[in-house]
């Protein structure tokens, strides 16, 4: 499942801290959960907004470097500053954002075509490997619940 | 007067305002109530219980539950009154059940400005240590709880609904070979109206449930839903009291086998089947003359998977309309949902599940 994204996820757990654990807590203890709620804040801002500003301030950079007149600079700065201008990633991973809006499309088309085929037509079949590979993808940080440590 | 139900001071004098209700039975109304004790249980996921410690005429202390929604809503999607109507209706039927006292609807009341109900708490214990015992000296007893857990599930499929007026509350299949597809139209609805993402697991599911749908059942009975361990008081080995009623179906009897946590132990001794489902269902047919078989209930336990999902899609649905939801409200939309995806996936992907319960 795609939601509740981790966004959810944080800001449900920064309301258990602040709302219900913190009022019970001894004065230290209580100085440590709203670190720690500050701390989740910053984690939660910084996968919103990490990616973009990155982004915006590489290719700033970036342009600032490669428009710059390099005659002047030592030879080892002016290899630095070159070697650095090129040497831009190319994006192996588009936003989770954008990819979750492609997994509701494609998804959504699947379940019309389990809707209108055959048990045993070969994208059913094949379907549903593929239903079971993206359980086990998922398995990466969704945890079997009832298992492990818990309410 | 308004309040929460944190505020002893208010409940006393809630209680006080309800004060001819408290003990039903008794032939002398008590005069006054002084409430020494409020708390909140950590137990239980799907809705609030709190514990409220009464004293009445200055002498005996009765203990009573407070059961409501949380701030947010609830868990399960049937509602609370619906869970309080099962409770009222199960009164006189011979199955061991807390008493419930009143429904709290008048906003003057309602502790918070929520709807809620109090029952009668019923002195015991959810846990079993016996169970823990896996030693040969300890079968005999762990085959008695379980026949003592069986003997209870036959009393509530022994019910007779329509007599108690369980129609008005639950679905009713159009015949024992429709319990299945009835309970399965239930959950297409109620997920239909959640605005659930699109799920192949669930569709891949609801095909196939759909096409195994047993035909064999031949009676519907009333069904507890989830059910077992940690799901019923005990008190000196015997259920005094059956609890947690929010899955409660008009359904095929293996429902609720499908659902037992716990109470039906494999036990093999040099070999030899000792306890273990298939002897646990030869001895309810024995007590029942219902036959169910083993297939059914292993349908019924893949069938949970749709159950599961189906409230953890109606928590979903509160997470997603909420800034801040509750934790537990998350945990159940990603974690619990996730496992129903793993049990639904199962006939098709293997089992990738870590554990047999819940």
């Amino acid at each position: 499942m795609i939601e509740p994204d981790h966004d959810a996820v944080l800001a449900s757990v920064i309301a258990a801290i602040e709302d219900e654990i913190l009022p019970g807590c001894e004065e230290y203890a209580a100085s440590v959960c709203r670190t720690a709620a500050q701390m989740l804040r910053h984690v939660r801002a910084r996968l919103r907004d990490e990616g973009p500003a990155l982004l915006d301030g590489n290719a700033e950079l970036r342009a600032l470097l490669n428009g710059m007149e390099t005659t002047t600079l030592p030879g080892s700065v002016r290899t630095k500053v070159g070697e650095a201008v090129a040497a831009q990633p190319v994006p192996v991973h588009p936003d989770v954002t954008m990819l979750r809006e492609d997994a509701r499309r494609l998804r959504n088309a699947l379940v019309a075509v389990i809707e209108s085929l055959p048990e045993h037509h070969p994208t059913r079949v094949a379907g549903r490997e593929h239903i079971a590979a993206q359980l086990r993808r998922e398995m990466a940080w969704q945890q079997d619940a009832f298992t492990g440590p818990r309410r | 007067m308004t309040g929460n139900l944190a505020d002893s001071e208010f409940v006393e004098a809630w209680f006080r305002e309800r004060i001819e209700q408290l003990l039903p039975d008794e032939p002398h109304t008590p005069t006054e109530v002084r409430v020494r004790d409020v708390n909140r249980m950590s137990r239980g996921v799907s809705r609030q219980t709190w514990t409220v410690d009464v004293e009445m005429d200055g002498r005996s202390v009765r203990r009573f539950a407070v059961r409501r929604d949380h701030e947010a809503g609830s868990i399960i999607a049937s509602s609370l009154v619906d869970e309080f109507g099962v409770y009222r209706r199960l009164e006189g039927t011979g199955v061991p059940v807390a008493r419930v006292l009143w429904f709290e609807d008048d906003p003057e009341w309602m502790p918070n400005g929520r709807p809620a109900y109090v029952r009668e708490l019923v002195d015991g214990d959810w846990r079993l240590p016996a169970l823990d015992d896996h030693s040969p000296e300890g079968d005999a007893e762990r085959i008695r709880l379980s026949k003592e857990h069986l003997d209870k599930l036959a009393l509530v499929h022994g019910v007779d609904w329509l007599r108690q007026g369980f129609d008005t509350i639950l679905r009713v299949p159009d015949s024992p070979a429709h319990c299945a597809l009835n309970l399965m139209d239930q959950c297409s609805d109620q997920i239909a109206r959640y605005g659930v993402e699109p799920s192949p697991v669930l569709a891949e599911a609801m095909a196939s449930l759909r096409a195994r749908a047993p035909q064999t059942c031949d009676r519907v009975v009333l069904c507890k839903g989830t059910n077992g361990l940690g799901e019923e008081v005990w008190r000196n080995g015997r259920i005094v009291a059956m609890s947690d009623w929010e899955m409660a179906a008009l359904a095929d009897p293996a429902y609720d086998f499908a659902q037992c946590q716990e109470m039906i132990p494999e036990i093999v001794r040099d070999g030899r089947r000792v306890w273990g489902l298939p002897e646990a269902l030869a001895y309810y047919a024995e007590r029942t003359g219902t036959e169910i078989g083993v297939d059914r209930v292993a349908y019924y336990r893949e069938f949970y998977g749709l159950l599961q999902f189906t409230y953890t899609q109606h928590v979903a649905c509160t997470v997603r309309a909420m800034e801040r939801a509750p934790l537990r409200f998350v945990w159940t939309a990603t974690e619990v949902a996730f496992r129903s995806e793993l049990r639904m996936a199962k006939h098709f992907a293997g089992n990738l599940m870590k554990e047999g319960l819940a």
